[in-house]
């Protein structure tokens, strides 16, 4: 099995267009949540999300349009013969709300194989690309399928794109399920009550050690780890056991070849909902015993970016990693049981070479990454 | 690793059935059948009725190609995945959707259909309704082939993450919005590979990945999942024949 690198990583999401801007963000504790102005939020139980106030959507084009654009701008030179594989829960669905009121709307921008084939005219690659749509956990799970391309010798060269913006469709939808906090998302809270919805992007490049060869003298950071099962339990909820995130957590440490005394922090899906943030820390708990590492969830920040999440939190993961710094769980005061003293609302110094992120999501999907320096 | 198609079930316009009864052959142009719960399943099952049409199409598909391959039944859960290919993915079901969500500014949306907004969402009520713990996710691509879910099949069978994967394509297209797809069958066609050392005693033949990456069935090449069950249902009839 070969191993894979992480080649380059950026990031654009309501904390700032950058990732080194979210990281600093992080740090200081800032959240990103505020007032919805894009559309009527009176007849929805929240009225708050993380929006890119920037994004645009001009003419017929989806504001997912414009938030790909801007990752493959900060991109650096991808080579020609990378597989793209893009990672979104609803694409350009913005598009259906405007055909609906009568204003024009590029149909094709709703369809989630459209998003690989303009990262690829763009960037000027060979393939056309796919999506990969497994809910909440779409990033993380393109993640480890574009690593499991490598470390097979099936590809040298993956380049992960992952972007799901905030529309009335998806306001709508997590608010009829009655997931929505009226005020921002405080995951692993005794009081949360609920999640906050966000938008961004990610890019993630992944490469063989060829392909990496001397490209950075500096620490590097490898994708050693992953891990994808279902819970096969309900279709919008969790098993409250989390033997499904349990397992994806296992096999992940299985392929990383480590034991859970190696993890030395972990990114959690950490929505804010009740069962959700119950679940994973019941599955830490499983799988790590009385020493569950530090745990974090930047959803308090940046919200819940759904089908682009798993990407986002790898790349700030990675930062997590180089710079051994957990930082805080935005929103978290009074901790959850089994939040107390694994949970932290400051940033938090580890030690160690591999940090772990899970992901979940509706269908029953989890999975886990695992990064190593 | 030796790796074996075991079972095939699809609903598509020219009808629906699964592998070994040769009631009907996949394939065809036109409207899709609509399936009822005893299409593919034995006993109650409420929640069924209240799938979106694509889920029934695709479960319903995954059903009678675990049902072909006798593995239908189960008491514990099994690492068996599912990966489908999808052009449209659930389009229709969202346009359905977003109409409950624009009388009343939103206050009517309805909960139960936005659970079927998301195109992976009958891979969980498939896992669900037959305990498959494995990977689970869609591939949504154009053209729709199938052959990246079972390049991904073929993968995680090999690197032994799952002991079987059921992979397949699922489309109803969604004329309403348009743009065409270079879909070369609408409706549902899934297969089940398994572990050639775990197969229940039957098999259609032995699939794999050569050198340039091509899918090959008993030597064949395979150019899309269409293709592929045409294959395993000649293969099954040169059988009986001989």
């Amino acid at each position: 099995m070969k191993e894979v690198f992480i080649a380059s990583a950026g990031a654009l999401t309501s904390l700032g267009p950058t990732l080194d801007d979210t990281w600093e963000e992080l740090l200081r504790g800032r959240t990103a949540i505020r007032k919805v102005e894009r559309f009527p939020t009176d007849g929805y139980k929240a009225s708050i999300a993380a929006c890119i106030d920037s994004l645009t959507d001009q003419g017929a084009r989806s504001r997912i349009r414009d938030l790909i654009s801007r990752l493959c701008t900060a991109a650096p030179d991808i080579p020609r013969d990378s597989t793209v594989i893009t990672a979104s829960t609803k694409a350009g669905i913005d598009n259906l709300e405007k055909r609906r009121k009568g204003l024009a709307a590029d149909a094709s921008d709703m369809f989630p194989s459209s998003l690989a084939a303009v990262i690829s005219r763009e960037m000027g690659l060979s393939g056309p690309g796919f999506n990969i749509s497994a809910a909440c956990a779409s990033a993380t799970v393109a993640i480890a399928q574009g690593a499991c391309l490598i470390s097979s010798g099936a590809a040298e060269s993956v380049f992960i794109c992952c972007a799901d913006i905030v529309t009335e469709f998806v306001f709508s939808g997590f608010s009829s399920l009655q997931a929505l906090s009226a005020s921002p998302a405080q995951p692993f809270d005794k009081k949360r009550s609920g999640l906050s919805l966000g938008e961004g992007g990610a890019y993630l490049h992944l490469v063989s050690p060829k392909r990496m060869g001397s490209r950075s003298a500096g620490p590097r950071v490898a994708i050693a780890g992953w891990g994808v099962a279902n819970d096969a339990f309900h279709l919008t909820s969790p098993s409250p056991d989390g033997c499904g995130l349990q397992d994806a957590i296992r096999r992940a440490m299985t392929k990383a070849s480590v034991e859970p005394g190696d993890i030395a922090g972990i990114s959690a899906h950490g929505t804010g909902t009740i069962y959700n943030d119950l679940m994973e820390l019941r599955a830490f708990s499983s799988v790590f015993g009385e020493r569950v590492p530090p745990v974090y969830s930047v959803k308090g920040a940046i919200g819940h970016t759904f089908g682009a999440a798993g990407g986002i939190e790898v790349a700030i993961a990675a930062r997590t990693l180089l710079t051994h710094t957990v930082p805080p769980t935005v929103g978290f005061r009074d901790p959850e049981n089994g939040a107390e003293g694994v949970v932290h609302s400051h940033p938090v110094s580890i030690g160690g070479r591999y940090v772990m992120t899970t992901n979940s999501g509706f269908g029953g999907v989890n999975a886990a990454i695992i990064l190593k320096e | 690793m030796n790796i074996a198609v075991t079972g095939l079930g699809w609903v598509t316009p020219k009808g629906i059935g699964r592998g070994r009864d040769h009631t009907s052959l996949p394939g065809g142009q036109g409207p899709i059948p609509s399936p009822t719960r005893k299409t593919a399943f034995h006993g109650p099952f409420p929640r069924f009725g209240r799938l979106d049409a694509y889920s029934k199409i695709g479960l319903t598909a995954i059903a009678l190609a675990l049902q072909d391959a006798h593995r239908d039944r189960w008491e514990k859960k099994r690492n068996v995945g599912l990966i489908a290919s999808s052009f449209s993915g659930c389009l229709a079901t969202d346009m359905d959707y977003f109409k409950t969500v624009l009388p009343d500014g939103g206050r009517l949306a309805s909960p139960n259909l936005f659970a079927y907004t998301l195109p992976n969402s009958f891979l969980g009520e498939a896992a669900i309704r037959f305990g498959l713990t494995g990977t689970s996710f869609v591939i949504c691509e154009e053209p729709l082939t199938g052959i990246q879910s079972l390049h991904f099949a073929i993968g995680s069978i090999a690197e032994g993450e799952s002991d079987g994967v059921l992979a397949g394509t699922c489309d109803m297209g969604c004329p309403e919005i348009g743009p065409a797809s270079s879909t070369p069958v609408t409706g549902s066609l899934f297969c089940l590979l398994e572990r050639a050392d775990q197969a229940d005693g039957f098999s259609y033949g032995g699939i794999g990945i050569d050198r340039e990456g091509r899918i090959r069935m008993n030597g064949g090449s395979i150019e899309d999942m269409l293709g592929l069950i045409q294959r395993c249902i000649e293969i099954a009839t040169a059988r009986k024949g001989s």
